[in-house]
């Protein structure tokens, strides 16, 4: 496997959800690609020190990444002398395009931090809800408000770590994408950063509120994926 | 000599006429020099995994029952960029027409078949995007292009910023994200969740049996009845959540707001808890009561009302 893995795949990777044949063709690359290794090392790290969320809520590998892997693994495997005319999926490999500009190289790690970061704020909520605070359970108070309330602040800081470099990564692009998307990209930020303010602010007078703690990390979710989204924008677009 | 009169007869004007008229043909070919027509196939197997980009314009994706991949279509294929690509044999195929740097790009319209029984994994920038009839996986982003999928999806995915997704679809499971487009969707879905932003969500979710539908501002408007076995679940931070039910409806409810109103148009007994400081809980159930429906709504209005 010449081709840098992507960092869904990685991401898989790390997750111990990717196949035997694919995890053996992976770990070869990491072999011989520093950047790869660190990349997985890194990840790996940020695994452990999320090690106590539960199993359960890290998702399967979905449709995307299975086609993924399976397109660019037949496309790795098949024998590179194919004629360029011959329709064959090795010579569609040699003019496929170039991956999308976020998905290479250092700025992959935001991307891949985020999903991480997701999946343990949705740990979090899940916790959460196993503790009884539940949009449909009692809401907490007095010292079980004060939990849950310590209990999303961790969660939210997390968040907005990696919000943060997204953002970051946004504003060195931003200026090169078409007015009309990147109006969609700023209002969607600014109504969502309206909700997160409202929803933390009346979260601070009712720490143990479920529906507000419920509202506030959707609202963080959603920023993420806008950003997240919003990053992998092709110039122009 | 009778042509050569008539020729004579048309005057210089008409020859200046002729004349612009000439530049302007020799013009259309550098305007549409970029432009190739496409028209490739290639046998694959019926449950392929097949992988299509297009950048801007628009693609149709259509499940046929036979056992290859045909793509037609005129592609922009602009100088010293990246131009269509195709490629399948076996289990895979990809093809399309991509570039991380879309501007000035014209508009290339693909019309593709695919086995029905193909997973396919769709990627454009402002390109719409439609399929129909692909009974395998069907995953679609999109930065700015609609994308309309329909027909008995093993499971599907359609995500974009600025397009509106519309699903009408018999399927296992549904996942649909925009930022500012509109969602729509319908069917009979065993799991779904809807998200948008400012996008507004209409829902007919009668046959849903999980659903999440979830927006900041956008409004939500659930048409239909609650299945006995659902959980529905619906959150929104300043949008409307409006349901509009049918008057032999049977669900239990749980409406959560902070500083949003409930308005019952319905005449349900709602038991209320909480306080106007600290949010308000209305739990009532219609009919039998059977389906959960879970709704919180910060500041926006959640409004209950008959069917029709």
């Amino acid at each position: 496997m010449n081709e840098h893995p992507r960092d869904d795949v990685l991401q898989d990777l790390v997750s111990g959800s990717l196949d035997s044949g694919a995890t053996s063709r992976i770990e070869r690359h990491l072999e011989a690609c520093p950047d790869c290794r660190a990349e997985v090392n890194a990840l790996r790290s940020l695994v452990a020190s999320l090690g106590d969320l539960p199993a359960a809520v890290l998702p399967g590998t979905d449709l995307r990444a299975g086609i993924w892997q399976r397109i660019d693994g037949e496309a790795a495997t098949r024998p590179s002398a194919a004629s360029p005319e011959d329709g064959s999926v090795a010579s569609a490999a040699l003019s496929t395009p170039p991956r999308l500009r976020f998905a290479t190289g250092a700025s992959r790690w935001p991307l891949a931090t985020a999903a991480l970061v997701l999946i343990a704020v949705t740990a979090t909520v899940s916790i959460a809800i196993d503790r009884g605070i539940s949009g449909r359970g009692e809401p907490a108070d007095g010292a079980g408000g004060e939990r849950a309330g310590a209990t999303m602040r961790a969660a939210e800081a997390r968040v907005e770590s990696a919000a943060r470099e997204l953002e970051a990564l946004l504003a060195e692009q931003t200026g090169m994408l078409a007015p009309a998307t990147r109006e969609v990209i700023n209002n969607s930020l600014s109504a969502i950063d309206a909700a997160v303010a409202e929803a933390r602010t009346a979260l601070d007078g009712d720490p143990g509120n479920p529906m507000l703690s419920h509202m506030l990390m959707a609202a963080w979710e959603k920023k993420l994926g806008v950003l997240r989204a919003a990053s992998q924008v092709p110039i122009g677009i | 000599m009778k042509p050569i009169r008539r020729l004579k007869s048309l005057g210089p004007f008409t020859f200046l006429l002729l004349g612009y008229a000439n530049m302007l043909l020799a013009a259309v070919p550098d305007r549409l020099a970029g432009q190739t027509l496409v028209d490739r196939r290639a046998a694959i197997d019926a449950d392929a995994y097949i992988r299509i980009h297009n950048i801007a314009g628009t693609l149709t994706v259509i499940g046929w029952d036979r056992d290859s991949v045909a793509v037609r279509g005129t592609v922009y294929e602009p100088a010293g960029r990246d131009g269509f690509y195709f490629g399948a044999g076996g289990d895979v195929a990809k093809m399309g027409i991509w570039s991380d740097d879309a501007t000035s790009l014209e508009p290339s319209t693909l019309d593709v078949r695919v086995p029905a029984g193909a997973r396919v994994w769709i990627k454009t920038g402002s390109a719409d995007v439609r399929v129909t009839g692909v009974n395998g996986g069907v995953d679609v982003s999109s930065v700015t292009g609609s994308i309309a999928v329909s027909g008995s999806p093993g499971e599907l995915f359609a995500e974009t910023l600025g397009g509106r997704i519309d699903i009408d679809a018999d399927t296992r499971a549904v996942r649909a994200k925009t930022a500012s487009g509109a969602i729509v969707v319908r069917g009979a879905i065993r799991d779904v969740i809807a998200t948008s932003v400012s996008g507004n969500l209409d829902i007919e979710g009668d046959r849903f049996e999980r659903g999440s539908f979830e927006s900041v501002d956008g409004d939500i408007r659930y048409l239909g009845n609650v299945g006995r076995a659902s959980a529905l679940d619906f959150t929104a931070h300043s949008g409307l959540i409006d349901f509009a039910l049918p008057a032999d409806a049977n669900a239990d409810f749980v409406v959560g707001t902070f500083y949003g109103e409930f308005q019952d148009r319905f005449g349900v007994a709602a038991r209320v808890t909480g306080s106007r400081l600290k949010g308000q809980e209305y739990r009532f159930t219609l009919g039998s009561g059977g389906g959960q429906v879970t709704v919180r709504n910060f500041k926006g209005r959640v409004v209950l009302r008959g069917k029709g």
